[in-house]
């Protein structure tokens, strides 16, 4: 599989502009983080590169015929079913069993049958990751999924996601440079 | 906050009820509660009252559901279509404008008055059925639609898991308002065209006769039914979503 090429990528909100000739190149079976000060554009391209938004000028090649995942900055979680039919919605093909023994593993048991509105924010969180974690997919996007977890829970989720991530192509924003080094991601800038 | 009425509120209430209907002295005036159960146990074990009542609950619901399959279809059509919702506006403004008198009596000029109930229940909960779905429809989230995207979520599963119960509430709140708004308008009907045989006959005929007790005990029964088909109908809509929401 190719790695994916942004080239000269250009996006303007009204008179801000947002992402200002941005090139990047994302090496396919790896871990890259998108690092920037805050306004700096990491959401928008990381919604350009999964299809949500166009660039105003700019390419990307590598994306085509790939199942792209998403970790989204809200939970956007089915407020009214249980974690394990949220999870089991993006990809039927996981058990109740499997999802069960995932969740366990997230710390995140006695859930069942209880719908995720009534579970607390942190919780959510990391039901909203496991549901991309154990969907089929090539490429995953994740945006801040670490934001709002506790230093053990957070601890806990990063190794975690280690064990779904080998030769997967991860895009991960962050704010945390622990987090990117403890991936050994390839760290992507964008300029302010 | 669900607010429930306590038994000792009623009672209350009945009391006061009683006395004063006992210090005015006149049943044509205010009928006692005692004489309204009296007169209640006569009617019941009538032939006619059950007739009556079987008469009257078919037509007005009959209405009631086909102005929610109706409300379910243009709602559908008006989300997805702007030239749609563009063009039922007025006629949704027209129909919660006019006066239920006007339609009532327009009908008796068209139609004859035994389906008139059916018509009228229609028109008053169209509308309202109509306005909750398609703002159930319009506030789906955006980022939810997103996600279903991004997770090639099927548009079956789309719509079981993620609209049908956003819009399910904005539905059951309607079908609140609505299934005491089509018993309301629809006895209405049928007190201005009397139809054979229907509640609306009975209550007319206790106007004519100055039947206060009779007036009563029809309308303790409409309240009966119209509080039954509620409790009923959204015991019903709630087993369906649970229905709708299970994932085997």
């Amino acid at each position: 599989m190719q790695d994916i090429k942004i080239e000269n990528l250009y996006k303007a909100y009204g008179e801000k502009q947002v992402l200002n000739n941005f090139s990047a190149v994302i090496e396919h079976g790896k871990i890259s983080c998108i690092m920037a000060p805050s306004g700096a554009g990491k959401t928008t391209l990381l919604r350009i590169l999964m299809g949500m938004e166009k660039a105003d000028r700019g390419k990307i090649t590598g994306l085509e015929n790939l199942k792209i995942r998403a970790v989204f900055q809200e939970d956007r979680l089915c407020e009214e079913l249980d974690a394990v039919s949220n999870i089991r919605l993006v990809n039927y093909k996981n058990n109740k069993k499997t999802v069960q023994d995932a969740l366990c593993k997230m710390g995140l048991t006695d859930i069942e049958n209880k719908p995720v509105s009534t579970l607390s924010g942190g919780m959510k969180r990391r039901v909203s990751i496991l549901r991309a974690l154990l969907s089929d997919f090539d490429v995953l996007f994740l945006d801040e999924p670490l934001k709002g977890l506790d230093m053990h829970t957070k601890q806990m989720v990063l190794n975690e996601m280690k064990n779904y991530f080998e030769n997967k192509t991860i895009i991960m924003i962050t704010h945390e440079k622990d987090e990117a080094e403890f991936f050994g991601a390839k760290v992507i800038g964008i300029e302010a | 906050m669900r607010r429930t009425i306590k038994l000792w509120a009623v009672l209350f209430w009945l009391l006061v009820w009683q006395v004063v209907s006992m210090m005015l002295n006149q049943q044509i005036l205010l009928v006692s509660p005692v004489k309204v159960i009296i007169r209640l146990s006569e009617l019941i074990i009538t032939k006619d009252f059950w007739l009556a009542i079987v008469f009257s609950s078919t037509r007005i619901i009959g209405g009631f559901i086909i102005a929610v399959i109706v409300s379910c279809l243009f709602a559908a059509l008006a989300s997805k279509f702007k030239l749609i919702d563009e063009l039922l506006s007025p006629f949704m403004l027209a129909i919660r404008s006019v006066p239920v008198a006007s339609f009532i009596i327009l009908a008796l000029i068209w139609f004859s008055s035994k389906n008139l109930a059916i018509l009228i229940s229609f028109l008053m909960v169209m509308p309202v059925m109509y306005s909750n779905i398609l703002t159930g429809i319009c506030t789906i989230d955006s980022k939810m639609r997103e996600m279903a995207k991004v997770f090639e979520i099927s548009t079956i599963k789309q719509v079981r898991y993620i609209y049908v119960p956003h819009i399910f509430k904005y539905f059951e709140s309607a079908c609140a308002v609505c299934l005491g708004l089509c018993w309301k308008s629809g006895v209405a009907a049928e007190v201005i065209g009397m139809p054979d045989g229907s509640i609306g006959e009975c209550l007319q005929q206790a106007k004519v006769y100055l039947d206060t007790p009779d007036l009563f005990a029809w309308t303790f029964v409409i309240v009966c039914i119209s509080l039954f088909f509620e409790r009923l109908f959204l015991r019903l809509l709630s087993k369906i979503k649970i229905l709708l929401l299970r994932m085997d």
